[in-house]
């Protein structure tokens, strides 16, 4: 039994080194090496400082003075007219939607960026009823309280992809509506009367065909003659 | 007295057992297949592995799967990324940044192709992303966003504004311009909660009769919905709505009213389109939600993914809103649990 020690410990020595070789019992790995592929791992990553976003987040109220003042102006003249519009709607309201309409992301509704005119049969505190000469369809203004992204989306002229944060592209629509009722809506409303002529460029929503008749618009233009001027 | 042979034979015996079970230890580690290891958060399809051996791998990071809503989107995106002969593997980063953290850590390092992300904070989560970027894989979010322009290969967002700007139309018709309400925020730094409730305040804050008497993040989640509901009806007993920023919270919140007695008082509306809320809403328990479509949005990331890794696509919009619906009693004919009757 004596002559078998040192036999054992020799065994168990080569065995243990060859062990030890193919599997150390510690691996020195160079920092910033990848991990083992597939272990997913508890730590925490180093914090990292979020640089500076390479497009500035659009000053809100800069960006809706100009795009009021310069860019809407300019773009109203390049508004569909809302008879092209109407009459194509009254036989294929879906290759209406595809010409004059636009769409922004999956699956939302068409949005329109009109200009016509039209003579009032009726208006309240929140829409004004106009009927559009040769049309069998019918549009409503909207005059109360504006909601919704209509303006911020028909005119093609912002994109969410400028803004950082949708929180604030959300509120650009929210600017707009609002400049719509004090400066648009506000200065008219008294003028408005069954029997006049108007003047609009609205943009408006169309999520199933028949939201074409009546057709909402929310005028950024707006102008009212008296009855006795519209009917020459 | 104990033989000294029957010592050298049990000493070396032992060192003999121990190197055996060392070995069969790093052995049976190595032998491991490469994924991720299903008791830290991640769901993998090891059946999906590309035949050809190509490491063809797309990555679903979602923030919590703690939701059905979330599940729904997790599995749907991981779903179509196999359809499309993908390894695909989902994470779970139950809620904690840095869980999701760690998740990119190992994603990136595993040398995923693509990332499906569902991020758990707008700010936090941008880190992430641009670690991701830097390391050449594209990242694309979904229904959560990132507070960033040019991190992200593209965003798919649910249009959340809109839907509440509707969500709020609806609530002035059934509560009428006058009355007391509560509000239950989500998880106070991501960009959906404070979308959905300013999209839903633009409407309601117009009329001077709709009181909001309470507001206080149940962070998406319907136990706590639940117990701050329950605080929430003890200082205020006089509501007669509550506007939930989720679905979760929709269902914690009519728990708690129903516990006080006053379902049957206070109008709920909530917000996904989860199963249990439409049927809630054919129940008449409650009133309204929104419908996102984390199927459309999930399927069309990875299909966004397949794009740019297949197809060398580049040219992704950055941020796409995708639409939402209201569903109350009035369509409700219209809707399953997350997403539309075919």
């Amino acid at each position: 039994m004596k002559l078998l020690k040192p036999i054992r410990l020799a065994i168990c020595a080569v065995a243990a080194g060859i062990l030890l070789y193919f599997f150390p019992l510690v691996r020195i790995r160079k920092l910033g090496s990848a991990a083992t592929p597939g272990l997913v791992s508890n730590t925490q990553s180093e914090p990292e400082i979020a640089a500076p976003n390479g497009t500035p987040p659009p000053q809100i109220t800069t960006f809706v003075e100009t795009l009021w003042s310069e860019r809407l102006p300019q773009a109203a003249g390049n508004a569909a007219s809302v008879d092209d519009v109407l009459a194509m709607a009254a036989t294929d309201a879906d290759r209406a939607r595809s010409e004059f309409g636009r769409e922004v992301g999956l699956g939302g509704p068409t949005f329109l960026f009109l200009r016509g005119r039209g003579r009032i049969e009726s208006f309240n505190e929140d829409e004004c009823h106009l009927i559009i000469e040769g049309q069998k369809q019918s549009v409503t203004l909207e005059i109360g309280i504006l909601l919704g992204n209509a303006v911020r989306d028909a005119t093609g002229l912002v994109s969410i992809g400028e803004f950082p944060n949708s929180q604030e592209f959300n509120r650009l629509s929210a600017e707009l509506n609002q400049r719509c009722e004090s400066e648009v809506i506000s200065p008219v409303r008294d003028s408005l009367a069954v029997g006049a002529l108007v003047e609009f460029v609205g943009c408006g929503e169309v999520r199933k065909n028949n939201d074409f008749d009546p057709l909402r618009l929310v005028p950024i233009q707006l102008n009212a003659m008296k009855p006795a001027e519209s009917t020459e | 007295m104990i033989p000294r042979c029957h010592f050298y034979l049990s000493s070396s015996f032992a060192v003999f057992l121990v190197f055996t079970l060392l070995f069969a230890n790093v052995v049976g580690c190595s032998s491991h297949k490469a994924g991720p290891d299903h008791n830290t958060d991640a769901y993998a399809n090891e059946a999906q592995i590309d035949a050809t051996g190509d490491n063809r791998r797309i990555a679903v990071v979602i923030s919590t799967l703690n939701n059905p809503w979330f599940v729904v989107l997790g599995e749907s995106a991981r779903d179509r990324a196999l359809e499309l002969g993908y390894e695909a593997t989902m994470f779970d980063s139950q809620n904690d940044a840095s869980k999701e953290a760690a998740h990119f850590d190992n994603v990136i390092a595993a040398d995923y192709e693509a990332i499906i992300f569902n991020p758990t904070d707008a700010d936090g989560s941008v880190a992430n992303v641009k670690r991701a970027k830097k390391a050449g894989i594209p990242v694309f979010c979904i229904d959560r966003e990132i507070n960033s322009t040019d991190t992200a290969t593209a965003q798919l967002l649910s249009d959340n504004f809109s839907g509440c700007v509707e969500l709020g139309k609806y609530f002035v018709e059934q509560v009428g311009k006058k009355g007391n309400y509560v509000e239950l925020l989500g998880l106070v730094g991501d960009n959906n909660t404070w979308n959905r409730s300013k999209g839903f305040h633009s409407v309601v804050d117009r009329y001077e009769g709709l009181k909001m008497v309470a507001q206080q993040p149940a962070d998406f989640d319907r136990n706590k919905a639940l117990e701050v509901m329950e605080s929430m009806l003890q200082s205020h007993d006089d509501i007669s709505a509550v506007f939930c920023g989720n679905d979760a919270m929709a269902m914690g919140a009519y728990q708690a009213l129903l516990g006080a007695g006053k379902a049957a008082q206070v109008k709920i509306f909530g917000y996904d389109g989860s199963a249990d809320v439409v049927q809630a809403i054919a129940d008449e328990k409650i009133t309204a939600t929104v419908m996102q479509y984390p199927k459309l949005m999930a399927i069309e990331a990875a299909e966004f993914a397949h794009e740019y890794l297949a197809n060398g696509k580049r040219d992704f919009p950055q941020k796409i809103p995708v639409n939402v619906d209201l569903v109350s009693a009035e369509n409700i004919d219209e809707f399953v649990g997350f997403g539309k009757k075919n």
